[in-house]
């Protein structure tokens, strides 16, 4: 006999609109020191706006470090946040619905938050116009900006989509109160009122752009690998960068998905709809990606070091044992080994097993941006000494902050729209009793002496 | 006491000849020798058209030239000068452009390749030494002819690097369309299937509450 929970819309409703009520003071406090640290990181940037990038520690030698690091860093975990939603809904996979809403707004917020850094680092940000007025199509900077802009324009389209059915169900609870929220929500909501010619329409446009995206995102990380790899920089111009990139986005991303999840379903009691197996889903998602990575970086080093180059020696051993090691290793152990061991124990396999997990890669992942960036600009051309990048208030200021904003941006998005993919639920639902309608069920035919046979 | 006499007084002219012939002789060394001044030189810069094996102007290249005369207007042979253009390069400096050396009418030539065309000021000094006091010359060109030194034969790859930019930015603007069609469709296709679909159809969105056993 087949168990059935029971699946109430009503209550998916409540909780995906829970944000929305006015919210309490452990809301209001976390805003307050989200918010405090992002003017934190405002402060900063006056100062070096002023001051100039040397008092982020960049000086003639390592002119690129922490800002370039963070860059693409947080455009890499906006690919994760996109492909868990895109995959999963060409896949149609049932268990993707509670957590599509918060991997597509993550996926916009930390791509913007990352296209902030872009500007901090060039110093003068004001130059920021020449790539519009003056672009030089030969430079692979230009290329970022175009493949970072299309990028942006398909997350958000890719996050307006769906959510369309859910601000009609919005401005439907609105409706008898009027108002400037019912005529927000009436005018995202595009009139929707689920008629199958619209389902249909929105079912194809969602699909296609899930399709583009996947491609898209991977350009998007390729151009950013490619400001590295086409100069003949040691220690950058490497064949494997584009697809390591793409991969470390996919492993940060997926990371930072389950991060964010976890902590909204806490802050929002959303235990009901977000289970153990979508941590565990996600979980091997991150171990398969985890190992993808190792891989690369096992091939780049033995790619390398196998054969000698007299220019890229030295910033190998400087990583693997000179200056750079003990963050070289620590990013090993702690983002590449600790994270499959608490995935593939299943005594560590639980919720809170695989947040550790995910925290520690997105922290490791953080710091091997820092180790491609740095090292390589270190490294001199000619004779002389190593450079050296020293992480001042102003850069960890900023750094923080930018980390700080996202988190603090996805609590304000979700104060206004819904926090679970209503729409979506309901139709997997839909789909799930669907299949149990049609699945035989086993007969109970009395027999003689009324014994069931 | 007599002979006494005459051997002190003898001792003390004795003395008397020889300061005096020391005196004499360092006087003579401390008095200081008459300098001969060097002789004043001038330097006049010139062009001239750089020839060719079959007596044709070379493209992009030019002769400078700088004569080194004396006052009296002889040429001084066999002496180096060098050739600087004034150039605005982290301010205000002096390139160096060669050396050469004065044949027998006190000519020395330079070939020159300008890199860029129009009015250049040339330079030319001489150091002196020899008798020859040093010299200094400034003078503005005008080039016609600039040529780079750097220019590579094209490679064969040339029409796919010349092309690519512009097959990216057709896949770009493709892409680009494709993102705005989709979403314009999607925003007018709903608003218009709203419009079109009867009064009664168009009941609130969500359901009032059903269970769905799963």
């Amino acid at each position: 006999m087949n168990r059935h929970a029971d699946f109430n819309l009503e209550q998916v409703v409540e909780a995906a609109l829970r944000p929305l009520a006015p919210s309490g003071r452990r809301f209001w406090a976390l805003a307050a020191v989200l918010g405090v640290v992002v003017g934190s990181a405002l402060v900063a940037y006056v100062v070096q706006f002023t001051s100039g990038l040397g008092a982020a520690g960049y000086n003639d030698q390592v002119f690129w470090g922490i800002y370039e690091a963070n860059l693409v860093a947080f455009i890499g975990v906006s690919y994760g946040g996109a492909l868990v939603s895109a995959i999963l809904r060409l896949t149609q996979a049932k268990w993707r619905a509670p957590i599509t809403r918060l991997a597509e707004a993550m996926a916009v917020f930390s791509l913007l938050v990352g296209m902030v850094f872009a500007l901090i680092h060039l110093g003068r940000p004001e130059r920021f116009w020449l790539l519009i007025a003056n672009p030089q199509i030969s430079s692979p900077l230009v290329w970022d900006f175009v493949a970072i802009m299309t990028y942006l324009l398909a997350t958000l389209i890719f996050l307006y989509l769906p959510l369309i059915p859910d601000l009609a169900t919005l401005r439907d609870r609105l409706a008898a109160r009027g108002g400037w929220m019912f005529r927000l929500y009436s005018l995202l909501a595009l009139e929707w009122h689920d008629l199958p010619a619209q389902r249909r329409l929105l079912n194809r446009a969602t699909m296609l752009v899930a399709i583009l995206i996947i491609p898209i995102a991977v350009v998007v990380h390729s151009v950013l690998s490619w400001a590295f790899a086409v100069t003949s920089r040691p220690g950058w111009h490497s064949t494997i960068f584009a697809p390591y990139f793409v991969v470390a986005a996919l492993f940060s991303g997926v990371a930072m998905v389950i991060l964010v999840v976890a902590g909204f379903r806490k802050g929002y009691r959303l235990e009901q709809y977000i289970q153990l197996k979508h941590f565990q889903y996600l979980g091997y998602l991150l171990v398969t990606l985890d190992l993808m990575y190792l891989y690369f970086t096992f091939t780049e080093m033995l790619t390398e070091g196998y054969a000698g180059v007299e220019d890229v020696m030295p910033i190998l051993d400087a990583l693997l044992i000179g200056q750079y090691a003990p963050l070289f290793w620590f990013f090993v152990l702690g983002a590449g080994v600790l994270p499959i061991v608490l995935v593939a124990l299943p005594r560590t396999r639980t919720i809170n097993g695989i947040v550790i997990g995910s925290a520690l890669v997105v922290s490791g992942m953080w710091l091997k941006r820092i180790l491609i960036v740095v090292p390589a600009v270190a490294h001199p051309l000619i004779a002389g000494a190593w450079g050296s990048f020293q992480v001042t208030w102003v850069s960890a200021a900023l750094t923080i902050g930018g980390a700080a904003a996202i988190p603090l941006l996805l609590m304000l998005f979700f104060k206004f729209f819904p926090i679970l993919a209503i729409d979506e639920m309901a139709e997997v639902a839909a789909e799930a009793a669907a299949e149990h309608a049609a699945a035989p069920q086993p007969s109970l035919a009395l027999g003689e002496g009324g014994v069931v046979r | 006491m007599r002979r006494l006499s005459l051997r002190v007084v003898s001792l003390v002219l004795v003395s008397v000849l020889a300061a005096l012939l020391g005196a004499g002789t360092v006087l003579a060394q401390e008095k200081p020798q008459e300098k001969v001044p060097d002789a004043a030189t001038s330097l006049k810069i010139g062009t001239a058209p750089r020839l060719d094996s079959k007596g044709k102007p070379a493209k992009g290249q030019m002769l400078l030239t700088a004569t080194l005369t004396t006052a009296d207007g002889k040429g001084v042979n066999s002496r180096q000068v060098g050739f600087y253009q004034q150039v605005e390069l982290l301010g205000s400096r002096e390139m160096d452009l060669g050396k050469g050396t004065t044949d027998s009418s006190g000519t020395a030539t330079l070939i020159y390749q300008p890199a860029e065309a129009g009015a250049q000021t040339i330079k030319v000094y001489f150091s002196g030494g020899s008798g020859l006091a040093s010299a200094q010359a400034s003078s503005t060109i005008q080039v016609t002819d600039a040529h780079s030194a750097f220019e590579t034969e094209a490679l064969l790859l040339s029409p796919v690097v010349q092309w690519m930019p512009v097959a990216v930015g057709v896949l770009v603007l493709v892409l680009w369309a494709i993102l705005h069609g989709v979403f314009v469709v999607t925003v007018i296709g709903v608003r218009a299937a709203a419009v079109k679909a009867p009064e009664a159809s168009l009941q609130p969105a969500t359901a009032p509450a059903t269970t769905a056993r799963r």
